[in-house]
């Protein structure tokens, strides 16, 4: 893999100025992201979600028109994440969990919980990353903690509704 | 060089919310809503997530809204940069407080703009520095560093800049190594590495004479006196270099039938999935078997060639070689304006010439008469031409006569004009392929040696050529 990283027996001194800044080197190492990556994770996040949305619904088949409607957004949004495609498949599982029957507090909720805010950082990152950038994974580092708190902290959340039901 | 036009194109306001940030108050207020309306907690937990990481990410960028986008500037290392390869060096100002910014960089062999590179934001400058290469030769785009600088999770947007100042090089052209011309016996010159009709000091034996008073010790002949007990002396012809006047011929230019553009919007995907799979093919090509997969690009490459590209590898490789033995070496354009670099020696008249080639385009211009070329007694010309005009042959046979010896290098495309030929067009192209054939014909007959470019092994068309010469009248 190649990409973005700190150039070995580079100086990073540049003739751009006194001023001391990291330099690397594009193509010269291997700790990196590619922007198709991003998509590869949105895609299995896409799929999972759906998978445990879409069966679980009552009186809704998966090849019903509101399903293949659902797994059209899907696919959309992978290809295309900058659009109103996400928004409309969120939209989408969040109704199709409005139709599920049964436990409210199972399982496959604390699943979607993590799958859903999942769909939606990846997408928003995928729609500013270009497809074949190479990324540093100090660029997404941010982001993967953002997104790790905001899990945990629902967890909690979660989990805690669990013990009071 | 960096074109100022292309910078003013390149602002694109400051920063803006993307599809993203609205996303998340529309999907949290329909499940809240939901939850609250029909008793349903786990529609309100299903939001919470969400609703966490949305409001993390406003925090971490609130600060961004009114500063100025952060932008790229690319130089060339001009110390690394010969040889058609270049180090550019591109800088990332503006990035304090981004969270990741995209900056396009060159890459080797896919041009000014061939890969992505996403960096992490944090200092307010960040450096990237990348290898350029290319085939190509002339005032090129070197880098173009278009860029996008992104928020938190993606929340906010600066860009893309689509069109960032360029960045321009003049590429010399490079060199292909090919064996110098054997050339017959030359009357001029003192010291080379040809000889001449001339008794001097040098290499090859004449024959023997007595001993005279003044004659250099280290010429006796030592195996003739201990034969004859008296001294002989060697007589040598004088070693000699040569001149050469390069001449370029741009009263014709011919190139490949270019593949139209493809109109429509399937047409143009399937070219991009067809083109996709190519390039699949051929990364796994080149894992396998890398030597044969240079070659075949490199026989592609031929194949698009022009007859200007064909011109300047020649008129570069002939330098070189001849320069690399001591001759004299000079180039000119033989149409109007006469463009001449005069005969000198060593690297740097390499470099000059290779300057000189570099500035020449496809514009056709008016062929000179022989007589204003200029040519001094003694020079070799080496004329580069198409060779599909009458004065053009005429022009080699005028130089013959004159008494220099005349190398013609045939610089017309014919294997890649015929490759992209309509099935109209080959057939006046084999027309003219063979009219060409009758003319070079004639030149060969009159001592004139020919070399074609397009065909390629330029050793053993060099010896043919050395044979021409030496059975000229």
């Amino acid at each position: 893999m190649s990409g973005a990283v700190a150039a070995p027996g580079v100086s990073d001194m540049t003739t751009l100025g006194a001023e001391r800044v990291p330099v690397v080197m594009a193509g010269s190492g291997w700790r990196t992201w590619h922007g198709w990556m991003l998509r590869v994770v949105l895609g299995l996040a896409v799929g999972g979600a759906l998978a445990i949305a879409l069966p679980g619904a009552a009186g809704v088949g998966v090849w019903s028109v509101a399903g293949v409607s659902m797994l059209a957004a899907g696919i959309g949004t992978v290809l295309a994440p900058g659009t109103v495609l996400p928004l409309l498949l969120l939209v989408g599982l969040v109704l199709y969990r409005f139709a599920a029957p049964g436990p409210v507090l199972g399982a496959s909720l604390a699943v979607l919980m993590a799958l859903i805010a999942l769909i939606h950082q990846a997408a928003a990152l995928a729609a500013v990353i270009p497809l074949r950038s190479e990324c540093e994974w100090a660029a997404l580092r941010p982001a993967l903690v953002r997104y790790a708190v905001a899990v945990a902290v629902s967890g909690l959340v979660y989990l805690a509704a669990v013990a009071a039901a | 060089m960096t074109s100022p036009a292309a910078g003013q194109r390149a602002s694109r306001g400051g920063w803006h919310r993307t599809a993203a940030w609205y996303r998340v108050p529309g999907v949290t207020a329909l499940a809240v809503g939901l939850g609250v309306a029909f008793g349903r907690p786990d529609l309100v937990l299903l939001a919470a997530p969400l609703l966490l990481g949305w409001a993390a990410a406003l925090l971490a960028g609130r600060h961004l809204v009114g500063r100025p986008a952060p932008r790229a500037v690319s130089v060339v290392d001009a110390e690394s940069f010969g040889n058609n390869a270049a180090d550019v060096v591109t800088t990332v100002i503006g990035g304090d407080g981004v969270e990741f910014a995209s900056v396009a960089q060159p890459g080797e062999g896919r041009g000014p703009i061939g890969r992505m590179v996403t960096l992490a934001g944090g200092p307010a400058t960040r450096t990237i520095r990348s290898r350029f290469r290319t085939t190509g030769w002339g005032t090129t785009t070197v880098a173009r560093p278009d860029s996008l600088g992104a928020g938190p999770d993606g929340l906010y947007l600066a860009g893309p800049v689509r069109r960032a100042p360029t960045r321009t090089e003049l590429i010399l052209p490079a060199v292909v190594a090919i064996p110098p011309f054997t050339l017959p016996p030359i009357i001029g010159g003192w010291a080379g590495a040809h000889v001449s009709r001339r008794p001097g000091q040098g290499s090859d034996l004449i024959d023997l004479r007595e001993y005279a008073p003044g004659d250099r010790l280290r010429s006796i002949h030592w195996r003739a006196y201990a034969r004859h007990e008296r001294l002989y002396t060697t007589r040598t012809l004088s070693d000699a270099d040569a001149e050469l006047m390069i001449c370029l011929d741009q009263s014709a230019y011919f190139a490949p039938r270019r593949v139209e553009g493809v109109r429509g919007m399937w047409r143009r995907a399937a070219r991009r999935v067809r083109a996709a799979i190519v390039a699949a093919v051929a990364a796994v090509d080149a894992r396998r078997d890398p030597a044969g997969h240079a070659a075949r690009v490199d026989a592609e490459r031929r194949l698009r060639a022009t007859s200007l590209d064909h011109a300047v590898a020649a008129a570069a490789a002939v330098a070189a070689a001849h320069l690399g033995q001591g001759d004299r070496v000079g180039v000119m354009t033989a149409t109007v304006p006469r463009r001449l670099l005069r005969p000198g020696t060593g690297n740097r008249q390499l470099q000059r010439i290779r300057h000189q080639l570099a500035l020449l385009d496809d514009r056709r211009t008016r062929m000179l008469q022989v007589a204003w070329w200029g040519l001094t007694p003694g020079q070799i010309v080496v004329w580069c031409s198409p060779l599909v005009t009458p004065a053009a042959v005429h022009a080699a046979i005028e130089c013959a006569a004159r008494g220099h010896r005349v190398i013609v290098i045939d610089t017309l495309p014919f294997a890649g004009m015929l490759a992209r030929a309509t099935a109209a067009d080959t057939d006046h192209l084999r027309v003219l392929a063979v009219e060409r054939q009758l003319e070079l014909d004639r030149l060969r007959g009159r001592g004139i040696a020919v070399i074609s470019w397009d065909v390629g092994d330029l050793p053993g068309q060099i010896a043919e050529a050395t044979r021409v010469m030496r059975g000229r009248r």
